[in-house]
């Protein structure tokens, strides 16, 4: 492994969208927010000046949905 | 003398009759008023079939109602609309009503719309109703038939208003998210395991193809080679 980078915020596109899902008390509606990183963008800009070509990106981390009005993880079926 | 008794028995022939006493007071029917289509054009009563409301700022919730409340429901359909049967789902939305059918079974799509539209017309709750599909069934053993709307979940949910999300610019920063970068992965690739040779040695030799480099280890740039 040649690093580990940091994705800055600009490269994430945030989408929001409306989530339904029934619970046991009934049924709950929320808008959610998911990201996708624009990852030919960040190698380009970032990876590729840093650490040269041939290399392989690999994301370390997931992208969990937010709610895209509080801004919180969204908790899992309470 | 009798000529004029006479007279006053063709006035009282001639009078109108006396007014009839009004009848027992009963409840009033539906209005309802048809367009030329054939549409039935009455405001609408009360909104018995109004959808329960969505509780909760954010995030909207719609309860699930009890079976208790689910009875409660059906009932208050009922009373309010005889003759109709009232499918309910758990949140005690309307998902389907039933009518009895006038004959045997309906087979063109003329007749079931005729029915439904007619149904609209005698029970004003079911002003707003539109239906999706039909189904047939039965109603205190008689057959009837059932219009059916979309479910809860594709029907109510979309129309719920959210407050606005967040700003992408505030969204964004709260992932954390992370690239590692690597060289290509290199694959071991199995190499192929030389048979006794003529010298009877069983030595391997890997050599790279480009550099002939022979301490290596077999992979897909390598190739493998005999040395028999």
């Amino acid at each position: 492994m040649l690093g580990k980078v940091d994705v800055p915020a600009k490269y994430l596109t945030v989408t929001v969208s409306r989530f339904t899902r029934q619970l046991p008390a009934g049924l709950e509606v929320r808008l959610m927010a998911t990201a996708v990183p624009d990852l030919a963008a960040f190698e380009r800009d970032v990876l590729v000046p840093r650490f040269g070509t041939g290399g392989q990106t690999e994301i370390a981390s997931d992208l969990p949905g937010l709610d895209a009005v509080t801004g919180e993880r969204l908790d899992q079926g309470k | 003398m009798t000529r004029t008794w006479l007279a006053l028995a063709l006035v009282a022939c001639a009078s109108p009759p006396p007014p009839a006493p009004k009848a027992a007071a009963r409840p009033l029917p539906v209005v309802v008023e048809r367009s030329d289509a054939g549409r039935c054009e009455a405001s609408r009563g009360d909104d018995v079939l109004a959808d329960p409301a969505v509780v909760g700022t954010y995030p909207k919730r719609i309860a699930r109602l009890d079976q208790a409340a689910l009875a409660a429901r059906r009932k208050e359909l009922g009373d309010r609309n005889p003759g109709v049967d009232f499918r309910v789902d758990v949140f005690g939305y309307v998902i389907a009503f039933g009518v009895p059918a006038p004959r045997g079974p309906l087979t063109t799509p003329a007749e079931i719309a005729q029915l439904e539209e007619d149904a609209k017309c005698a029970h004003a709750d079911l002003r707003g109703f539109v239906s999706k599909e039909t189904a047939v069934g039965k109603i205190a053993g008689a057959p009837a038939v059932y219009f059916m709307r979309a479910p809860t979940l594709e029907r109510v949910a979309p129309l719920i208003v959210l407050p606005a999300p967040m700003d992408s610019a505030l969204l964004a920063p709260k992932w954390k998210l992370t690239v590692e970068y690597a060289r290509e992965r290199v694959t071991i690739a199995p190499c192929e395991v030389a048979p006794l040779g003529a010298t009877g040695t069983r030595a391997i030799r890997f050599r790279r193809a480009s550099s002939r480099s022979r301490h290596a280890r077999c992979s897909e740039k390598w190739t493998c080679q005999r040395n028999i």
